[in-house]
Order: C-alpha cells, then sequence, then structure tokens
C-alpha cells in the first residue's frame, strides 16, 4: 500500500464514492422540504406560541420536519467533514475535529427531534 | 512536512475570479447553514418547552438584529439552495463550459438577490 497524505485512503470502511452520492441524494430531499418550509413560514410571517405549535403540531408537518432536521444535518456532517479534511492537516487534530462536529450534529439533531416529538405527540 | 499543507483547495494561489469566489461562497454559506441549525433547535425546544421561552425567543428574533441574523441566514439559504442547483446541473454534465459556467454564476447571483427580497418583502407585508 502506498504512503499517501493524511486524508487519502481515511476511513476506509466508506468511499469516496459513498460520499458524493449520499451528499446529492440528501441535498435533493433539503432542497425540496427546505422550499415548502420557507414558503410556508413566509406566507404565515410571525407566529405566536399556538399558531406555532399548531403548524409543528400538524403530523404531515411534524413528519417533514424530522425529516428535513435529520437529512438536513446529515447533509451539513458530509459537507463540514469535507471542509475539515480540506484545512485541519494534522492528523491526531483532523479526528478530534471530525469527532467533536459529529457529536455537535447529533446533539442538535436529538434536541431537535425532541422538541418536534414534544410538540406534535 | 508534505502533511501540513492543505490538500485543497490553495486559496493563495489564485487570483480571485467568479468561479472560485461563488465556490467558497459555496463552503461558506454551508457552514453558516449548518451552524444556523442551533437557531431551529433553539427556536422549536423553546416551542416545545412553554410559552414564555417561546416568546422570550420570538422577542429575540423580532428584534432588529435578530432580523438582520435571519436575512443572512435566509440570504445563505437562498443562495446555497441555487448554486446546488448549479451542482447537480453539473454533475448530470449539464453546463461546463467556460462560458456557460459563467452565465449560470450570474444567473445564481442574480436569482439570489430577487429571491432574497421577495421572500423578506412577503414577510413584512
Amino acid at each position: 500500500m502506498a504512503e499517501y497524505p493524511a486524508g487519502i485512503g481515511h476511513r476506509r470502511r466508506h468511499s469516496g464514492v459513498s460520499h458524493w452520492r449520499w451528499q446529492r441524494c440528501s441535498a435533493v430531499l433539503v432542497l425540496a422540504l427546505m422550499t415548502y418550509f420557507t414558503v410556508l413560514l413566509a406566507s404565515l410571517g410571525g407566529l405566536d406560541h399556538d399558531g406555532a405549535t399548531a403548524l409543528v403540531g400538524h403530523p404531515a408537518n411534524a413528519l417533514a420536519l424530522a425529516v428535513l432536521v435529520t437529512v438536513g444535518l446529515w447533509h451539513g456532517t458530509l459537507g463540514l467533514q469535507v471542509v475539515i479534511e480540506d484545512y485541519i492537516t494534522i492528523k491526531g487534530g483532523r479526528l478530534m475535529a471530525l469527532m467533536a462536529m459529529r457529536a455537535a450534529m447529533a446533539i442538535i439533531g436529538l434536541a431537535t427531534l425532541w422538541a418536534v416529538s414534544r410538540i406534535a405527540l | 512536512m508534505a502533511r501540513t499543507r492543505p490538500l485543497s483547495p490553495h486559496l493563495q494561489v489564485y487570483r480571485p475570479q467568479l468561479t472560485s469566489m461563488m465556490s467558497i461562497a459555496h463552503r461558506a454559506s454551508g457552514i453558516v447553514l449548518t451552524t444556523g441549525t442551533v437557531l431551529l433547535a433553539a427556536w422549536l425546544v423553546a416551542l416545545a418547552h412553554s410559552a414564555e421561552s417561546y416568546e422570550m425567543v420570538s422577542g429575540l428574533l423580532a428584534h432588529p438584529l435578530g432580523q438582520f441574523v435571519l436575512f443572512g441566514y435566509s440570504a445563505a439559504l437562498i443562495y446555497h439552495a441555487l448554486n446546488g442547483i448549479r451542482h447537480l446541473a453539473w454533475d448530470l454534465g449539464y453546463g461546463l463550459t467556460i462560458p456557460e459556467v459563467y452565465r449560470n454564476g450570474h444567473i445564481v447571483l442574480f436569482l439570489t438577490m430577487v429571491l432574497s427580497a421577495g421572500l423578506w418583502a412577503a414577510v413584512w407585508m
């Protein structure tokens, strides 16, 4: 096996092709759901507590929001991974940055899913 | 020594041009959008928690500074979405010649401005 600089051949469990493909697939899904929620929110303007609860609590919206946040954060994780791999060249530092970033994404995702399920259920 | 240099992109050695600037803006807006998910999470957690916490977060977002942050977030979102469509078209093999790349780049920038303005006109009306 040839000696590659840090980053190339890193994480051999997943291929670059699958990273690339999932980034595109998640992009299409996020694009559709983001458009839906942006138009919805813009048409409503300001929302009071009852209005927001009714909006997020609607089963279809709650499901769409949960999917959007999960797939969106996954898309963001794939993107930030590339940024970290491009600019953090110290091997240990890169791994730490990747793990910290993924942990932060997981915390944001879990907090959001907890909130959405509490509002909707 | 080879391990300490950036793998890509070498931002320092290129003369700024539309293509590279839009590529960097795509990354920057992606970082902003992913980080900004914290705002959405905070808004939803406050909504799930109580009417008082929701009013507090709503108040912060209604403040001029909050509106400025939301405007920035929406502009980053619209740019990243439009330039993302441009990337998906490239992935399918469309619009890859140099004149086309410049033309669709200008279209993305123009539509970003129009849609950002349109979105906030709709919100405030």
